[in-house]
């Protein structure tokens, strides 16, 4: 009978990773030891809570520039984690000019800003200022999660829509209905937002609904820490792992406006897949997308399902073939950061955003 | 003495997560935890709502300003940048007009530049 192999002391670096990511202690140090945000930004206009800014240093470029509207609930650096697990930096190695919203801290006074606000004021504003910085009369305009959701909101206003030549979409959830465990709780009986959030005012907390995140994938949590004992020794693994960890663990507050919308009005009564949703007045539909889409949807993303997605067949792009729609076999965000499958990620933005 | 191996905390350690996650993943999926789950926090965040109101009402008796005034406060805040933001604009695109508008007289009669492919400048 095989000897069973003696147990291992665990790495005394192990054990401070795991203390740090316990008690969440991370410090700035510790996003600079790791290099995290390796691409430069330059702020070109700031407003309320929320910055533009230009990467990288070198902004020629034969294309339109691309605008990067991040997510709500996290923060934008998830898309320039660490050097090699960076969009930005393969966009702007791409020959692209970059600029990426960064949506900050909102404050109280913000908390009657929903999305139409978000979307018919802030991005409009954003690539306004682009369209002056750089001169072009149009951009490509790019989202990611539910940033992905008001990029597609803009593209389907029929006076924002003027302003892009072509829209890329990074697991955007459009049909939010059996969109999976998110879409289940909220259309349970009893599940009153309004209720949930009426002691909050202006801003709903991020400990608040982030509290309820990593129930979404409880397997996953509960091997988080062997997952990384056991890849210790693997190069480079122990790096990537805390840069997510530090970026999952650093969530932003909701406005109050923005987080019933997206409950009731998206989860609940799916009024953006249904067209009953309204930016400026006027209710946007997502099927009279008409400019080239590129989507890339991820297989066994935990947030949200391919179905949620998919929606964008029904876009006329799509009937007219200009949707390039691809699933990507990764996580929600390992797509473009972690996971090995990040090059071809990479290179299929990099074929759409330079055509 | 005995010794645990390796393979034998793995295979507990599988054992235990296999265990605990098939047993949380049936808990958030079952709808009644759910329900009952949503109305308590509806019921909690309601008493606490109740006592914010309580609390403004109270500081409203000393003349003091409560949370509920600063949000106001900040909410006209982020109004009056908003207007600020949109003058600015509006002033930016007035300069614009007139600055290319001598352009705008002399390039009058020349040809339309051809269109460019849809992402290209």
């Amino acid at each position: 009978m095989a000897k069973a192999k003696e147990l291992k002391e665990m790495p005394e670096e192990y054990r401070e990773i795991v203390s740090r990511s316990v008690l969440k202690s991370y410090t700035e140090a510790d996003r600079r030891r790791l290099g995290m945000e390796p691409t430069r930004k330059t702020p070109v206009f700031r407003q309320a809570s929320w910055t533009l800014y230009r990467c990288g240093d070198d902004f020629k470029s034969d294309y339109n520039p691309v605008v990067v509207v991040p997510s709500l609930i996290n923060r934008n650096y998830i898309m320039d984690l660490l050097p090699t697990h960076s969009l930005i930096e393969q966009l702007k190695a791409s020959g692209l000019d970059v600029f990426l919203i960064d949506w900050g801290d909102p404050d109280a006074g913000m908390g009657q800003c929903g999305f139409d606000h978000y979307v018919s004021v802030w991005v409009r504003r954003a690539i306004r200022q682009v369209k002056r910085l750089t001169g072009c009369k149009k951009v490509q305009l790019a989202g990611q999660c539910i940033g992905g959701m008001m990029a597609t909101m803009y593209a389907a206003h029929p006076e924002l829509r003027k302003d892009l030549s072509s829209l890329f979409l990074l697991t955007a959830p459009i049909d939010l209905a059996d969109s999976g465990l998110l879409a289940t709780w909220t259309g349970t009986e009893g599940f009153d937002v309004e209720k949930m959030t009426a002691a909050y005012q202006g801003l709903v907390p991020a400990k608040f609904f982030h509290a309820s995140f990593p129930l979404l994938d409880p397997k996953k949590q509960l091997s988080k820490y062997r997952g990384l004992l056991e890849n210790f020794e693997m190069p480079g693994f122990k790096q990537i792992w805390e840069a997510l960890d530090i970026w999952g663990s650093d969530n932003v507050d909701f406005t109050r406006q923005a987080f019933i919308e997206l409950i009731s009005t998206f989860y609940q009564e799916n009024a953006f897949y249904k067209a009953e949703y309204t930016i400026m007045g006027q209710p946007v539909d997502f099927r009279d997308i008409d400019i080239p889409v590129l989507s890339l949807v991820a297989r066994d993303d935990h947030v949200f399902n391919e179905k949620a997605a998919k929606a964008i067949h029904e876009c006329k792009s799509a009937k007219k073939g200009k949707l390039d729609y691809h699933v990507i076999p990764a996580g929600h965000v390992s797509l473009i950061a972690a996971h090995p499958i990040r090059i071809t990620t990479y290179a299929l933005i990099k074929e759409f955003l330079t055509r | 003495m005995f010794n645990m191996g390796e393979d034998m905390m793995k295979q507990w350690a599988e054992n235990w997560e296999k265990l605990m996650g098939d047993q949380l993943e049936k808990l958030v999926t079952n709808e009644k935890f759910i329900s009952e789950m949503s109305k308590s926090i509806a019921a909690t965040m309601t008493g606490k709502a109740v006592y914010s109101k309580m609390l403004d009402e109270q500081m409203a008796a000393m003349n003091l300003p409560s949370r509920t005034d600063i949000v106001k406060i900040m909410q006209k805040l982020t109004d009056i940048e908003e207007r600020l933001v949109d003058l600015t604009e509006k002033f930016e695109d007035y300069v614009d007009a007139n600055e290319n508008r001598p352009a705008a007289a002399a390039a009058a009669g020349a040809a339309p530049e051809a269109k460019g492919k849809k992402h290209k400048k």
